[in-house]
């Protein structure tokens, strides 16, 4: 079970992702589909704990905009 | 033979790896980074992201808060424009390129700002007082190089803002001739720094790079597409794509990325050691000799750049002359009249600065045609 963070761009999602990839998750960017979370946008794909994986990314100072738990399209 | 001891206006030739990495650029990225999410986009997306981190890195930013721009004078510009406002005053150095003197007189003309222009002085403290004393109460930004483009002396800018941070003024730093040389962090009240990425940073021409602490907000000097929140018709509120706009010069921040990487294997007291050793040796050869004048004073510190003159020869001929024998020297005011004035030299002056990829060799045998050219003109 993962989950995938809405990011505000992709430079804050390669960050996050970098973030992650060091604390040991699977992470990868992708782009958002549909232009419902306000247009193009990057999502980033995590395996495993999820609010750790917020956590890191907080930590990093980098704040997702919007999380979902499990699959989302 | 073509030897450029013009580097500071952009340094040639580029590290091997520099120009591996350009040719890598065009022939595999070929994405638009940030604009799809197809494979060509995501690998060019993914490197630029590198490259803005490695960038933060040797800036002691943070890599969101780092910014991909064309040139010193786009950040510059960027930063000079997007932080003043209605009512605000600034403070300048008396050795300030154009590009930081342009844009300030450009406001003060629109009765948009004021400005006043702290004098360099021989003495770092009597400089430091002139800035101090230069200050006022609606005094928003300090606008400074870390060196001079004509002289190459160091500037007091570290203790200019360390008095910044305390009365939170916001203390931009133009490092066009100091990054790669000397070490230029954001920290102890630099809130901005501004610099060339074709030059100490040994990035190809049309780069530069802005950093910044976001305390004080930049306003965009450009609006356009981000690849984020398109919908929108505003400009993203968040860095970097609040001040990056369009299509990026991928093959141009790669270049700097393998720039910086050059710099971080090398070391950059290791470049600064040899570069100075090329100063010292041109200054050795030239200095005793009457009719060549060195603007140099012993009392201070300087990057590896020495502007001279031979006595009654424009320097513009100087350097025509030193052309003809292969040697690229930069004469004239160097987009910096403030700074001429400031050392009195007003008609211009030559300017000798050298690379990494400088050799000893070289400079002694463009010490010589110096030293020919002014018995020459001494025998007229």
């Amino acid at each position: 079970m993962g989950c995938k963070f809405d990011m505000l761009s992709y430079t804050h999602a390669y960050k996050a992702v970098e973030c992650l990839k060091k604390a040991g998750f699977s992470a990868s960017v992708e782009r958002i589909k549909g232009i419902k979370n306000g247009g193009c946008g990057f999502r980033i794909s995590v395996s495993g704990s999820c609010e750790k994986a917020v956590e890191i990314c907080r930590k990093n100072g980098i704040e997702p905009e919007k999380i979902y738990f499990g699959d989302v399209t | 033979m073509i030897v450029n001891f013009d580097n500071a206006a952009t340094t040639f030739p580029k590290p091997k790896q520099v120009i591996e990495t350009v040719n890598k650029a065009v022939t595999e990225y070929g994405g638009n980074a940030g604009r799809g999410g197809h494979h060509l986009s995501s690998k060019t997306s993914e490197a630029v992201f590198t490259a803005r981190r490695i960038a933060a890195e040797f800036f002691g930013a943070k890599t969101e808060n780092t910014i991909f721009t064309s040139s010193c004078t786009h950040s510059l510009n960027m930063a000079i424009l997007g932080i003043l406002k209605k009512g605000d005053h600034a403070v300048i150095s008396s050795m300030e390129h154009n590009s930081v003197t342009r844009p300030i007189t450009a406001l003060t003309e629109k009765g948009i700002i004021t400005c006043s222009v702290a004098k360099v002085e021989e003495s770092d403290e009597k400089t430091l007082e002139n800035f101090k004393s230069a200050i006022k109460s609606n005094t928003k930004a300090v606008i400074m190089s870390a060196a001079s483009n004509v002289t190459g002396r160091i500037l007091p800018f570290k203790k200019v803002a360390e008095f910044c941070k305390k009365r939170n003024i916001c203390f931009i730093l133009d490092a066009a001739q100091a990054a790669g040389i000397l070490p230029v962090k954001l920290e102890n009240g630099i809130s901005i720094i501004c610099t060339a990425g074709h030059k100490g940073i040994y990035g190809i021409s049309g780069t530069g790079i802005l950093v910044t602490d976001a305390v004080h907000i930049i306003e965009p000097l450009m609006y356009g597409g981000t690849g984020s929140r398109s919908s929108q018709l505003i400009q993203p509120d968040f860095l970097p794509d609040r001040l990056e706009s369009g299509t990026a010069n991928i093959a141009g921040i790669l270049s700097m990325k393998s720039g910086i990487q050059f710099l971080n294997k090398k070391g950059i007291e290791n470049i600064y050691r040899h570069e100075k050793r090329m100063c010292d040796i041109f200054i050795e050869k030239l200095s005793k000799n009457s009719n060549i004048e060195i603007y140099r004073d012993e009392n201070c510190g300087y990057v590896p750049i020495v502007a001279f003159n031979i006595k009654n020869i424009p320097s513009e001929e100087t350097a025509e002359r030193l052309d003809k024998y292969g040697f690229c020297l930069r004469a004239g005011l160097h987009c910096a009249p403030l700074a001429h004035k400031t050392i009195n030299t007003e008609n211009g002056a030559v300017r000798f600065s050298p690379s990494v990829f400088s050799k000893e060799k070289d400079v002694v045998l463009l010490c010589s045609k110096i030293l020919d050219i002014t018995k020459e003109n001494n025998t007229i």
